[in-house]
């Protein structure tokens, strides 16, 4: 386990501000204690401050989770985004995407979000940003990134996507290993 | 096949001659040319008058002088610019340059030829010339013909499965490890003999010696820039302030850690000691840091980010959409004046009397029930609390 470096900090905020705009603050500035990024093998760990002082007494190789597991850095130093993170993105999610319960199933086998699967969006959500899907329930399924404007979502036939599927919860049964 | 058809249409004798067009019929004057000779150089564009100057005339009005001098001689030239042969091209006639007679002078020095090195010198006074070698070596063991330089090369010093012993050998030494041990003592005296003739060519040359930095290490730059001892005038330190930086923290890191554990020396910046590069060093050099500092830091850069980012102090949508009603005001009001003026021709249908079409009402008047009933609440709750307090205060 080791603190992030400038960069890899910078990444994964930058990744974070695409779902959750100026919320990210929020990450930081908590109220109740403070949390920190830890890295762990390739994985970012979001996890506050008293259980990661408790933690730096487990091994490196024998540290297998920590808090809560954000997403993950790849090779070249690029930060992705993993199911984990649903949790804090929905908390502060700033566009939403409502789904209807007939496509639920769709987005939660790991498939695009249609037009006709739309049940509610976010007013002035601009394309390709990183939205959280819900179910009509408020029940957070996943999250995604936008293909189209919300006004452009309205004119657009039933069979287009609306939203880009990037995670959902179904993963903690499909890709249990790869959590 | 519109193509086809404009060339069909298109009459021939028309085809083959270009329009010409007069300077009368442009409307253009043509200056009055400069009288006397003129060298022209047409490659740089330029035309020069040998003639001594009239100081007569540039006493009485030098600007006016000047700029009939130039008006005159301009046109000279351009007359003969115009003079060369030119051929079509979409963006007008282009012509042709002559190579330019006149040589201009440099801005800087010629750069100085590299001083001999020692083995060049040495060829040069034996007469030795170079030989170009060929790529490939016939390989006898490999039966073939191999590179002599680089992978799979003929007669690789690695690649020798026995060496045969001589009567020379040393009982209990390894005759592969002697071969590696010289190799590397040849692959050093040659890294010295590269060095001091980098060295020697710096002396040599002097200012204008090419930037040494690949070739001698900051230390031995120094040493090169300082005069001999006894020799030439002494060097100023601000003149070679940047070698002794250079010289310094090499130095510095030129320990057994790194110079990591040596004090810092009074008038170094701490951070001075380290070799210039790209370190990846976390934000809290502790993972558990108990001083605080790592919030603040990424708190710092949270802010950085969200400035960068920050469209919407400035929604954009919104301002178009406010500057698209005022328009809308101001053309329905147009409108209604002009129907006004109008009134029996143009049967236009006019808003209702108390309509408040197209106008835009201040926030803080559309806000004013709301606001004034929240006023009245906070009252109430004012005097209410008041009150207890008042009685409160009494009892």
């Amino acid at each position: 386990m080791r603190p992030l470096t400038e960069e890899e900090t910078k990444a994964v905020f930058e990744k974070l501000h695409k779902f959750l705009g100026k919320g990210i603050r929020h990450l930081v500035e908590r109220s109740d204690e403070d949390h920190v990024l830890r890295l762990n093998r390739n994985r970012v760990f979001y996890v506050r401050e008293s259980l990661m002082r408790r933690a730096t007494n487990v091994a490196r190789d024998k540290l297998v989770h920590l808090g809560t597991c954000i997403g993950k850095l790849t090779h070249s130093g690029k930060f992705r985004l993993t199911v984990g993170a649903l949790d804090v993105l929905a908390q502060h999610a700033k566009y939403k995407v409502w789904v209807k319960p007939a496509a639920e199933m769709q987005f939660l086998y790991g498939n695009h979000v249609l037009k006709s699967g739309l049940g509610r969006i976010t007013e002035a959500t601009p394309a390709y940003t990183g939205v959280v899907v819900y179910s009509m329930t408020d029940v957070p399924l996943g999250f995604g990134v936008t293909a189209k404007s919300t006004s452009d979502c309205r004119k657009m036939e039933p069979s287009g996507v609306v939203v880009f599927h990037q995670s959902d919860v179904g993963e903690y049964l499909r890709s249990e290993d790869d959590l | 096949m519109a193509f086809f058809v404009e060339a069909e249409a298109r009459p021939a004798d028309t085809a083959q001659q270009p329009l010409k067009v007069t300077a009368e019929q442009l409307g253009v004057k043509q200056g009055e040319e400069f009288e006397g000779g003129l060298d022209y150089d047409l490659g740089n564009m330029m035309a020069c008058d040998p003639s001594p100057v009239d100081a007569e005339r540039l006493r009485a009005d030098p600007s006016l002088a000047c700029l009939e001098m130039a008006t005159r001689i301009t046109q000279s030239l351009v007359a003969r610019l115009f003079e060369l042969p030119s051929e079509a091209a979409p963006v007008g006639r282009i012509a042709q340059l002559p190579p330019p007679t006149h040589p201009l002078p440099r801005h800087k020095p010629l750069p100085a030829a590299r001083a001999p090195t020692r083995w060049e010198a040495f060829a040069a006074k034996k007469g030795i010339q170079k030989k170009k070698r060929p790529t490939t070596v016939w390989d006898e063991d490999a039966g073939e013909w191999r590179r002599r330089h680089g992978y799979k090369r003929a007669s690789d010093a690695k690649e020798v499965p026995i060496i045969e012993a001589s009567a020379e050998d040393k009982e209990g030494e390894d005759p592969f490890t002697r071969a590696h041990a010289e190799k590397r003592e040849r692959v050093k005296a040659q890294a010295g003999r590269q060095l001091a003739n980098a060295k020697a060519s710096a002396k040599a040359m002097g200012a204008r010696a090419p930037p040494l930095a690949a070739a001698l290490p900051p230390t031995l730059q120094l040493a090169a820039s300082l005069p001999e001892h006894g020799r030439g005038r002494p060097v100023k330190r601000r003149e070679i302030r940047d070698d002794i930086k250079a010289a310094s923290r090499q130095a510095g890191v030129s320990t057994a850690s790194g110079g990591k554990f040596d004090a810092v020396l009074p008038g170094e910046k701490p951070g001075e000691r380290a070799a210039p590069g790209k370190c990846k060093r976390p934000l809290v050099d502790k993972v558990a840091d108990r001083s605080g500092t790592e919030n603040t830091k990424v708190l710092g850069m949270v802010d950085k980010i969200l400035r960068e980012r920050a469209d919407d102090i400035l929604d954009v949508g919104r301002a178009v959409r406010g500057l698209e009603g005022e328009r809308r005001a101001e053309r329905s009001a147009a409108k209604a004046s002009a129907a006004d003026a109008d009134e029996p021709a143009a049967k236009k249908r006019r808003p209702f009397p108390n309509s408040t079409k197209g106008q835009r009402f201040a926030p803080i008047a559309r806000a004013s029930a709301a606001a004034a009933s929240h006023r009245m609440v906070v009252a109430g709750a004012l005097a209410l609390a008041m009150q207890s307090f008042s009685c409160g205060c009494t009892t």
